[in-house]
């Protein structure tokens, strides 16, 4: 069963939708680059102080790998895969139809892997929103980054503080049939682009 | 060290943050494109530290704009000298304004980090001040901890050891 939580201002709520729909689509996107049946289980929208956003990942300091996308296009933005470096390598074993624990570090070849599912997700993600808004966003080429979650976050996070005090996490935590691996996904929308999103789909 | 029985005090987003408890220590953690200005007065026994995320405030006033350099840096210093702090005796150090590494082709997205170093050099360099030691630039986090007791500001990345600045 998926649990769905909106708690977002109204102004936004279109737009969240909209990136929560894209979440989905994610899934499905990395569903079919593994062939295997990957489930969503939960999917929230939640606004929070922007510098509580690291604690979602453990707290600012807390090493974690992530594949970071820029979005570009009618807008600009940032895309975010954090995980926990054994997530991270739970994942590589799910992306290379290894046994679970057989990746026991992240050399190139993993990190590659890596990064070619966050094109995979975040094309996915990019074309859901793009379809229902008539926006035209394409990602740039994944970066794989292992490093604190604070350093990880801050530009984002920078970005979205020219705007706003509080940031709208959109996350999506899905896991495998047999429950070997449980991951997220989470985007962090600026909120001129949700209301462009909100504006769009409303005056449909 | 007895870091065991010193309280940590996170000096967050935006923040600026000064102590005399000689059981605190003032710490930015994971600091990527922000850059944290840790200054500390041994005699008059005072340190500070400030969380800069973005270079200019564009004239932006309240509680919320120390997230500038422009306006964090002064308030910083301004915040010390009330406290007893002499500019001659100030040991600054500055932390951070790292780049992420990128794919070829994105990382013009990325100068928040240099913009952020040179925002908070000016306004230094605006205050008659010079720092004693930089960490900056670069690709990697990190962290930063200004122990009062000391004086001793200690930097580390991930998977490093914390070395003295």
């Amino acid at each position: 069963m998926v649990e769905h939580v909106i708690a977002v201002e109204d102004s936004l709520k279109e737009g969240a939708r909209l990136v929560l729909l894209g979440s989905q689509n994610a899934i499905t996107g990395l569903s079919q680059m593994v062939d295997q049946e990957i489930e969503m289980t939960a999917v929230s929208a939640r606004q929070i102080p922007v510098d509580e956003v690291p604690d979602l990942f453990g707290g600012r300091e807390q090493v974690a790998v992530a594949v970071y996308l820029a979005v570009t296009g009618a807008t600009e933005g940032h895309m975010f895969l954090v995980y926990p470096p054994e997530t991270a390598m739970s994942l590589v074993d799910l992306l290379m139809g290894e046994e679970p624990g057989t990746t026991q570090e992240l050399t190139e070849m993993e990190a590659s892997a890596l990064g070619e599912m966050g094109n995979i997700m975040g094309s996915f993600y990019l074309n859901a929103l793009g379809d229902a808004s008539g926006l035209i966003l394409m990602p740039s080429p994944p970066a794989v980054i292992m490093d604190m979650v604070g350093s990880i976050l801050d530009v984002a996070l920078a970005d979205i503080l020219q705007e706003s005090d509080d940031a709208l996490v959109i996350e999506a935590v899905f896991s495998t049939k047999d429950q070997q691996i449980n991951g997220n996904f989470l985007v962090l929308p600026s909120p001129s682009f949700l209301r462009e999103l909100s504006e769009r789909v409303g005056s449909e | 060290m007895t870091v065991s029985n010193a309280t940590t005090i996170m000096v967050g987003l935006g923040e600026v943050k000064i102590s005399k408890d000689p059981e605190t220590v003032l710490a930015c953690l994971g600091l990527g494109s922000c850059v944290a200005i840790s200054a500390f007065d041994a005699t008059a026994k005072v340190g500070g530290m400030a969380h800069v995320v973005l270079p200019a405030s564009h004239g932006r006033t309240g509680e919320k704009a120390s997230r500038y350099a422009d306006v964090a840096v002064p308030l910083l210093f301004k915040t010390l000298r009330e406290r007893g702090a002499v500019d001659s005796r100030l040991v600054i150090n500055l932390v951070g304004g790292a780049q992420m590494s990128l794919a070829a082709g994105i990382a013009t997205a990325f100068k928040i980090g240099e913009e952020n170093v040179a925002a908070v050099s000016a306004a230094l360099t605006a205050e008659g001040l010079k720092p004693k030691s930089v960490e900056l630039g670069g690709h990697k986090g990190r962290t930063i901890r200004l122990f009062i007791e000391s004086g001793k500001a200690m930097v580390a990345s991930a998977g490093e050891e914390s070395r003295e600045l």
